[in-house]
């Protein structure tokens, strides 16, 4: 016995093919190499085969329950059947050899005439039919007239071929009878299957369109979370330059322009809309703040003389360039005269005493 | 010698449609049950089976093996085949309680328990690994995969304990058809 025996690609193939069943290029590779070695030996078969083992190895596992009565009636009576069908197919086959005996007798029947009928009724013959010769020795040795004589042989004639006709049909009839009913037991299988699989596809099209409809909902859902969510970001992290836009294009906005009070090259303006209470600033060459220390804070000051600007909000300028900054006035600014930015403590003040003021904006209509 | 059950019906003896289905019915059922998700399927795969049975039991050679081994072998190829083409994969829900079944249960036919203690004894006679992956292959009808993955050994390996132990069984069991089988 060796321990590592040399196991060729095809016993390999073979041995999972009956233990895990093949698949794919594996499959392939296997009915390849079957057909090589069934070209260069045809019956190296062992005596006890891969196949057979997995089948013992599965009988010394099995667990023997009993079959139900009303399953064993079935394939009783399909075995039965199959039994009847192979009884046919043989009745068929003695028929097939009896026509080819009739029919030999009757080429014997053209043979030259015999003298006598008994001669030609001897047992080994069997049955046999009157011919034309015949009926001349007949009409030789009996007063019955010719005609007569031929008609009863026309008669005769007739009868034998329908008889030769009903057997072998009957005969035959009865083998494809079997047969059908090998193939009704076949295809009630095949309808079984067909319909459980029908079952199967129905139920994952209704599992499908579930899903769809679930699938739908979730869009839904995820959609309008999206939209919640992007109000709320909006809201937390207003996009300056995105509001600027919305708001310059309302007719109820007017663009205000900054006065660089310090001459140091800041420029910029603003959108405002009073009816809709928000507005936008674009801001160029403000310098950057440190929000630790200090912060920038937007005042609106109000036409009607109010003496108290109002709290714009207070805002950081991070980078160099052009900035967008979104006004959000604590009250409400009815009508604005003037926006002024200034550089605040930390947080903001609630009132400004105006030190340092970098920009302003006068209403472009008091201008 | 006496005309054996499948060589009768090879032969069209209705009669022995029902001594097959009463020494054997019982055999193929379990076998297509415990390879099919429900007991529909299970009696689905029966019938197919017992139809390859009819068609093939013209070529059954009592000299080659016992009927039993000769049917369990047609209906593991029909059940194959089935359990392939459905895509499912089995569940191996049944594993712990079914896990060491084998070989405690005694098969209740005459010439099946022949065979099963046979096959048994055979079967201790291999080493415990290569034992256990034919189990689960050949009992539970594990993929390769599964039992690489539940031996937490490479597929590989899988793969080799399968093959060595096949090779090793078929030499103790054709050892044991020449040498007249069980003492």
């Amino acid at each position: 016995m060796s321990n590592s025996p040399q196991i060729g690609r095809h016993d390999e193939l073979l041995i999972d093919s009956v233990l895990f069943g093949l698949e794919g290029i594996e499959a392939e590779e296997f009915t390849k190499l079957k057909d090589q070695i069934n070209q260069v030996n045809e019956s190296d078969e062992p005596k006890v085969s891969h196949e057979m083992v997995a089948a013992a190895l599965d009988l010394s596992f099995l667990k023997i329950e009993t079959m139900p009565s009303s399953l064993a009636e079935r394939i009783v009576s399909q075995g039965r059947a199959f039994c009847a069908s192979l009884a046919a197919e043989r009745t068929t086959a003695d028929v097939g050899e009896n026509r080819g005996s009739e029919l030999t007798m009757g080429s014997r029947d053209s043979e030259p005439p015999s003298n006598s009928i008994s001669e030609k009724h001897s047992p080994s013959s069997g049955t046999r039919w009157a011919t034309t010769d015949d009926l001349e020795n007949t009409i030789s040795d009996s007063s019955v007239s010719p005609r007569e004589i031929i008609s009863w042989a026309t008669a005769a004639a007739i009868a034998f071929v329908a008889y030769f006709v009903w057997s072998t049909g009957k005969a035959e009839n009865q083998v494809a009878e079997r047969k059908l009913g090998v193939l009704q037991s076949e295809n009630q299988l095949l309808l079984r299957d067909l319909t459980s699989a029908q079952k199967k596809a129905n139920e994952l099209q209704e599992a499908r369109a579930d899903a769809t409809d679930k699938l739908l909902v979730f869009k839904a859902k995820a959609e309008s979370a999206s939209l919640e969510l992007q109000k709320l970001q909006d809201k937390l992290y207003p996009d300056g330059k995105k509001i600027y836009q919305q708001v310059a294009k309302s007719e109820d906005a007017i663009k205000w322009t900054w006065e660089d009070v310090d001459g140091k090259g800041i420029s910029g303006d603003l959108v405002w809309d009073t009816k809709g209470q928000s507005g936008s600033m674009k801001i160029s060459g403000l310098p950057k703040n440190d929000p630790s220390e200090k912060q920038y804070q937007l005042w609106i000051i109000e036409e009607n003389g109010r003496d108290k600007p109002v709290d714009g909000g207070v805002f950081d300028i991070t980078s160099d360039g052009e900035v967008y900054v979104v006004m959000q006035p604590k009250l409400v600014a009815s009508k604005p005269s003037q926006f002024v930015i200034t550089l605040e403590k930390s947080g903001g003040v609630v009132q400004s005493n105006l030190d340092e003021l970098p920009l302003l904006a006068k209403a472009p209509d008091a201008e | 010698m006496a005309e054996s059950i499948l060589q009768r019906v090879a032969r069209g003896d209705q009669s022995a449609v029902e001594e097959c289905l009463s020494q054997f019915g019982g055999l193929v059922w379990s076998l297509a049950k415990r390879l099919s998700k429900t007991d529909a399927d299970a009696e689905d795969a029966t019938q197919e089976i017992f139809l390859e049975i009819w068609k093939n039991s013209v070529k059954y050679d009592s000299s080659i093996s016992s009927e039993a081994t000769f049917i369990t072998m047609i209906a593991r190829r029909r059940l194959i085949d089935r359990h392939r083409k459905q895509t499912r994969t089995l569940d191996t829900v049944s594993m712990d309680a079914d896990f060491n079944s084998p070989g405690e249960v005694e098969p209740d036919r005459v010439e099946i328990a022949e065979e099963a203690t046979r096959a048994r004894e055979c079967l201790k006679q291999l080493r415990p690994d290569e034992r256990k992956v034919l189990e689960l292959s050949v009992f539970h009808h594990l993929s390769q995969a599964k039992i690489a993955d539940m031996l937490e050994i490479p597929l590989g390996t899988v793969k080799t304990h399968a093959r060595r132990g096949m090779i090793r069984l078929r030499e103790l069991l054709s050892l044991e058809s020449v040498t007249g089988g069980a003492k």
